[in-house]
């Protein structure tokens, strides 16, 4: 079979692999989010002892990495391909590596490595234990064994693996510009996404209103509470990503100073916290 | 001889730490192996990213069999009537003995009975097994984990055990895994499982599976290989011992090679090529014989030769992406001269409670002032001073110590040369932060000797004065630490008299309000602090602590002249120290009840005796005053040696607690006299004989 080139197929390629590992197909979360770990699919159904396997791309927005679409490498959004396994197997590193070789990717004429990296999210209460793993000098994925979520501790622990699918496809495809990159055969990762990252650049960087963020982030906090106290899992958590995403987009606009920045931090781990809470009492683990 | 091999697989464990913990891991095998007096001649313990390795080799079966006593009863409780009694009978049969091996002895207060009994020596193979199961998860790395819903935790999941005695499985498990003699190879080399038929096969085996366990034959192939490459270029490469350690740890068969950059790119300052190739990428940076910065690049591959030039162009285009970044960021940066940045650093938080790292500046200047106040600076040395204060931090709003935080400090000197800062401000920006731990090199000049110490100064008393201090093994702001470096400038430069007491009291005044904690209690705290870290210092150094205690009191108003009285008590004669101090004992006891302000009226004096210890003193105090403002420690030992033997002599005719209270006092008086001579020089009391 011939390897996956364009970007569409890396992706095609991975859901063949990790379905037939026994992970459900997902989709993209439809809330603006900061990384795969914030979809529903992972951050609640991690929590719990039921087993859950899941495989999904997550577009994923980071305002303050916009580059005007000037930058070869960084983005305003890029795309995530994440891998849960709960509870990981222990062969999964080894199912990692085989990904990879179904990606075209020849491991012995490469150099892998794991390089430690203990991945944390401070607005989730989320942290794991795992690596940064490097394809010849290059991190083309995190891998991690959470061992918090939502401030719980994970049992059993899963793993979470997240592809950056833009380095991946740069690679296999021998190009250093990142809007290079083929899509398909006719179409570019430029001609999708150059417009969006200028806009969404110009956005966070000059023209949003702080006035109306903090506006928005205290209007979502508070009805993402209101939501808890109604017992409402799915709709708070909503809420929560968007007051997340209000935040990044003021932080990105250079409105929030580091000591309020560990302040806003805190008030969504907080709620985020809340809704875990809920999330456990309900499915009673 | 037996052989027993261990060995831990696990996945990747942290490389930065494995040198060090798995030195810890094999201290504590030594010592049970001692406790449990294991014959064995040599322990080997190797690592790998992937497996903690025990090999013991050359193990005797057992050990030695014991001749033990073993106690009962007494002889009244043993024997009725001549006949064993049940208590004696039971002893016997509890320890599977005849009434023919009992023995009478007495313990002192009693005759007891005994057996003498030959105790078999316990087979080396059974030690080992009631010992390893607790191996596995000895190694103590910073961090640990659970895995699938185990309660074990470790660094990272552990995926096998083997555990091979001779040609024999020596069972282990752990909570979800068995031990086997399996090991399994190199993950792209050999990525599948090897059998090790016998303990001793191990290496062998290994060598199969493309892995190198012995990690000091990974660093002598990765800098024999480095060296060949270099050579044949005849250029040199910066091997750094701390990057070379942690690239043993990264790979299990290290295969050098060598990439380029593009020559644009060698029109950036040296560090920013350098930083993100050695911290970021783990590369190492080539040089030619005149020490002139190549771009090329050496690296470790985890794996073999094949297929090296795709592996070195895949880095070569990372690093290209990094430098390309450099670039913008330097770009980015020269858009102003470094002093325009000093303004946005009012909007840095230095601390939520101590402010942002302007005001931090401003008092690191109030504090500089001071230091030079003390050592009398002229004014063009204050404004220089000034100058490097101001700009000292400003480099911490630049692109690229945004991005690489390593450059600060670097980068702020860089940017003051281009702008074209006097070399003195330059440097003094540069190696402020020095030194980082003790014998760590120290700022090149005075300006930067004198700024590191405000910086540093002004960090410790201010988190002391909200509260932040280090308890016991904690100490997050590294607190100690900054104690530590202004001792070693302090200890180093002669020519920096400050009083550390006062200079703690300063900056406490300089923080003012912004500090919440009780000045006392701040100043105290700190000081206690320094005199700790002095303790440890001059403990390493190898002096006596009682040294040490007798001159801790003078340590932080005057540092150079406590080193010498610590140097000068620890090497002075200890036999006529000791009578020295003796004499001295008393009049510092009796001073304490000396009124303040009183004179000695020589009219009140009723014996000869204290006519002759007045004039004697009256000479001596002086010429020993003298020598210690001189510093001249041993000088004034020699000097209290004498006066030793006066006060002796007058105390042995004089009755110093007189009936009349004014004669009383007057004699009180002269020993006040005296003791404030002797307090001057060390605390006496303190030494221990």
């Amino acid at each position: 079979m011939a390897k996956p080139f364009y970007f569409q197929d890396i992706v095609l390629e991975l859901q063949r692999y990790w379905s037939k590992q026994g992970c459900l197909l997902g989709n993209p979360y439809d809330i603006e989010k900061g990384a795969g770990t914030m979809n529903p699919n992972t951050f609640l159904k991690v929590l719990g002892s039921k087993p859950w396997n899941v495989a999904f791309v997550e577009p994923s927005r980071r305002p303050k990495d916009g580059r005007y679409g000037d930058n070869p490498n960084r983005l305003y959004q890029h795309h995530q391909f994440q891998v849960i396994m709960k509870p990981s197997p222990d062969n999964i590193i080894d199912l990692y590596l085989n990904s990879l070789t179904e990606l075209g990717i020849e491991l012995e004429k490469h150099d892998i490595r794991f390089v430690e990296d203990n991945w944390e999210s401070p607005t989730l209460g989320a942290s794991g234990l795992g690596w940064e793993v490097w394809l010849d000098g290059m991190e083309i994925t995190q891998f991690t064994y959470f061992q918090k979520v939502g401030m719980f501790e994970c049992r059993p622990v899963p793993s979470e693996i997240t592809y950056g699918l833009e380095r991946i496809a740069m690679y296999l495809q021998d190009v250093d510009d990142v809007y290079e990159v083929k899509w398909n055969e006719n179409v570019t990762y430029g001609e999708i996404f150059k417009k969006q990252e200028f806009e969404n650049s110009k956005y966070s960087f000059e023209t949003s209103n702080s006035d109306i963020l903090f506006e928005l982030f205290n209007q979502y906090e508070a009805e993402a509470q209101r939501l808890i106290d109604e017992e409402l899992v799915i709709p708070s958590y909503d809420f929560v990503l968007k007051c997340s995403h209000s935040f990044n987009v003021l932080d990105a606009g250079g409105a929030i100073s580091v000591t309020e920045r560990v302040r806003f931090i805190a008030r969504i781990r907080t709620l985020a916290h809340k809704v875990a809470e809920l999330y456990i009492g309900q499915i009673g683990a | 001889m037996n052989n027993y091999l261990l060995e831990i697989g696990v996945e990747e464990l942290p490389a930065k730490q494995i040198t060090q913990v798995v030195g810890v891991f094999k201290e504590s095998i030594l010592q049970e192996l001692e406790k449990n007096k294991l014959p064995y001649e040599k322990l080997n313990v190797w690592s790998t990213p992937r497996r903690i390795v025990v090999l013991i080799e050359n193990i005797e079966d057992k050990l030695e069999d014991e001749l033990v006593d073993i106690y009962g009863p007494s002889v009244a409780v043993a024997y009725r009537d001549n006949e064993p009694t049940p208590a004696l009978i039971g002893f016997l049969k509890k320890n599977l003995s005849d009434l023919k091996d009992v023995k009478v002895e007495n313990n002192g207060k009693n005759d007891v009975v005994v057996l003498r009994k030959t105790v078999e020596g316990a087979y080396s193979k059974d030690i080992l097994a009631k010992l390893t199961a607790g191996w596995v998860t000895k190694a103590a790395f910073d961090k640990s984990m659970r895995w699938r819903d185990y309660d074990i935790m470790f660094s990272r999941p552990i995926r096998w055990i083997a555990s091979v005695y001779n040609h024999e499985h020596l069972p282990i498990s752990i909570e979800g895994l068995d031990s086997d003699k399996k090991t399994y190879g190199h993950r792209t080399l050999a990525n599948h499982s090897f059998e090790i038929p016998c303990a001793l096969d191990y290496l062998k085996i290994m060598d199969e599976a493309k892995v190198i366990v012995e990690p000091e034959k990974r660093r002598e192939s990765i800098c024999s290989q480095i060296n060949a490459v270099v050579e044949s270029l005849n250029f040199t490469a910066a091997i750094d011992a701390g990057l070379l350690d942690e690239i043993i740890n990264i790979v299990e068969y290290p295969t050098v090679f060598m990439g380029k950059f593009d020559d644009e790119f060698l029109s950036l300052p040296v560090p920013t090529i350098v930083v993100p190739m050695k911290d970021h990428q783990r590369y190492f940076p080539v040089y030619d014989r005149d020490g002139k910065l190549m771009p090329l690049f050496l690296a470790v591959r985890n794996g073999n030769d094949y297929c090296l030039d795709i592996v070195a162009k895949g880095n070569e285009k990372v690093l290209r992406a990094r430098l390309r970044d450099v670039q913008f960021f330097y770009n980015d940066d020269r858009k102003k001269p470094l002093a325009d940045y000093v303004e946005s650093l009012k909007t840095v938080v230095y601390h939520a409670k101590l402010g942002t790292i302007y005001e931090k500046v401003l008092r690191i200047d109030a504090l500089s002032r001071f230091i030079a106040a003390v050592n009398g600076r002229d004014e063009a040395f204050l404004a220089n001073l000034n100058k490097a204060v101001m700009l000292s931090k400003a480099d911490l709003n630049t692109s690229m110590v945004n991005e690489f935080d390593e450059l600060q400090g670097t980068m702020g000197a860089i940017y003051a040369r281009l702008d074209g800062e006097e070399e003195k401000i330059c440097t003094a920006i540069e190696s402020h932060y020095l030194p980082r731990y003790f014998g760590d090199s120290l700022p090149a000049d005075t300006i930067g000797r004198i700024i590191s110490i405000a910086d540093k100064m002004d960090s410790l008393v201010g988190s002391f004065g909200i509260g932040i201090s280090p308890k016991g093994g904690r100490d997050p702001f590294g607190l100690r630490r900054m104690m530590i470096s202004i001792l070693s400038i302090l200890m180093s430069d002669r020519t920096l008299n400050v009083n550390i007491a006062d200079l703690i009291a300063e900056s406490v005044k300089i923080l003012g309000n912004v500090i919440s904690e009780k000045p006392e209690d701040i100043i105290s705290n700190v000081i206690d602090g320094f005199n700790q870290r002095l303790r440890v210092i001059m403990g390493e150094r190898g002096l006596r602590h009682d040294s040490v205690e007798a001159s801790l009191p003078y340590a932080l108003s005057d540092i150079q002249g406590f080193i010498k009285r610590c140097e000068v008590l620890d090497s002075y004669d200890r036999v006529k120290l000791s009578a020295t101090v003796t004499n001295l004992l008393r009049p510092l006891k009796l001073s304490a009840q000396a009124k303040e302000n009183t004179a000695i009226d020589p009219k009140l004096f009723g014996t000869e005796a204290e006519r002759s210890f007045f004039g004697n003193i009256s000479k001596i105090l002086p010429e020993i005053n003298e020598k210690t403002d001189n510093g001249d420690f041993g000088g004034a030992l020699d000097k209290l040696a004498c006066l030793g033997g006066y006060i002796a002599e007058f105390l042995d005719q004089t009755m110093v607690m007189d009936e009349n209270l004014p004669v009383r006092e007057n004699r009180i008086q002269l020993m006040k006299i005296c003791a404030d001579t002797i307090r001057r020089i060390a605390d006496f009391e303190k030494l221990q004989f």
